[in-house]
């Protein structure tokens, strides 16, 4: 055939508008490649919240010198990195007040909108480290 | 629409003893019926001589062309939707309005990657159902008179001007209530091209299968 029906050149125009939408698409929100990051990113932070929260938990004692998986009742995999392995950075500085650290993948702007009242703040791409103290009663 | 069932044998027989189509036709209008009865009693015999009348193809149903068709229409409702909600995506985070919540970039990244999703996996499957339909009806143009065809296509045909009708009056509301921004312009210009073309061709379609039967 060699005159193309205009179905068919309906579809061609179809098809081409579909590859560019998705195309557009997938410069606007990244990849798998990205999209992974941003899921890395999220872990560590739901890690870093699970870590505050398990400290918080007994105000009475002074914080422990080292981070122990039982006493804090937590899994390893709370309190190491979901892409290295390697446990995140724990000191404390005084009795009720310590600093965390991770290595993020993106920046904090990457994940949109957040709490702005979470300790871990905003950070750009790469190592982080925050202080966290205790809510005031 | 369907030939009364007591023409058919009338024009059968008429057509039998050597009236002309015309002769038939003055006759059955002189006797009360209507155009359109005329016409579709006329229509059940090909025009072509023989010594007896000759039969059209009647309309039919076939289990396998549903599955057919009911799969190709899947595939374009779920490309043309989720095309335009990837589309609507991409305007809304190109025209950002200061009004939007700040989630709404978020959301709008998350709908983008489910409609590139279904649109990889249903659009391949519309090309290839096309192709294949269109390919059977081109070999056997007798397929032009399934009824499948004729009801998903017209089903097809009803949804598209529904949504433009929406759109239209959408248009409208936003025009008279002063909200016309370009966001909201291109937004219902990529609605009624979509929706435009799904109808135009679809209605070409079904124009075509009354003319080839």
């Amino acid at each position: 055939m060699t005159r193309r029906a205009p179905g068919t050149w309906l579809l061609l125009a179809a098809g081409a508008v579909v590859v560019a939408a998705v195309v557009a698409g997938l410069l606007t929100v990244g990849g798998a490649g990205e999209a992974r990051l941003e899921r890395l990113d999220r872990e560590r932070l739901a890690d870093l919240d699970r870590i505050e929260r398990a400290l918080a938990r007994d105000r009475t004692r002074p914080l422990p010198p080292s981070l122990d998986r039982d006493a804090l009742a937590l899994s390893e995999a709370d309190l190491t990195d979901p892409a290295t392995g390697e446990p995140y950075g724990y000191r404390p500085l005084s009795d009720s007040t310590y600093e965390l650290c991770a290595t993020f993948a993106l920046p904090s702007t990457a994940l949109g909108p957040r709490d702005p009242h979470a300790p871990v703040g905003a950070y750009a791409a790469g190592p982080h480290c925050y202080v966290v103290e205790p809510e005031r009663p | 629409m369907a030939a009364p069932d007591e023409l058919v044998p009338f024009v059968r027989e008429a057509l039998r003893l050597g009236h002309g189509r015309d002769e038939i036709a003055g006759t059955l209008r002189r006797a009360g019926w209507s155009k359109e009865q005329t016409e579709a009693a006329l229509a059940a015999f090909a025009d072509v001589p023989f010594a007896i009348p000759v039969p059209r193809p009647a309309p039919y149903l076939s289990a396998k062309e549903a599955f057919w068709y009911l799969v190709l229409f899947t595939a374009l409702y779920l490309s043309a939707v989720n095309l335009g909600a990837l589309l609507f995506n991409l305007i809304d985070l190109a025209l950002p309005d200061p009004t939007d919540s700040e989630y709404a970039a978020v959301a709008a990244r998350e709908s983008i990657r489910w409609a590139i999703a279904i649109l990889v996996v249903a659009f391949p499957l519309f090309v290839f159902m096309s192709r294949l339909v269109g390919r059977a009806v081109r070999e056997d143009p007798a397929k032009r008179a399934s009824k499948v065809r004729k009801w998903m296509t017209s089903l097809t045909l009803f949804v598209a001007v529904c949504i433009l009708l929406g759109d239209g009056a959408a248009l409208i509301y936003h025009l008279l209530s002063g909200a016309l921004t370009s966001r909201f312009v291109l937004k219902a210009l990529t609605v009624a091209l979509l929706a435009g073309a799904v109808l135009g061709y679809y209605l070409r379609d079904l124009r075509r299968d009354d003319e080839e039967l």
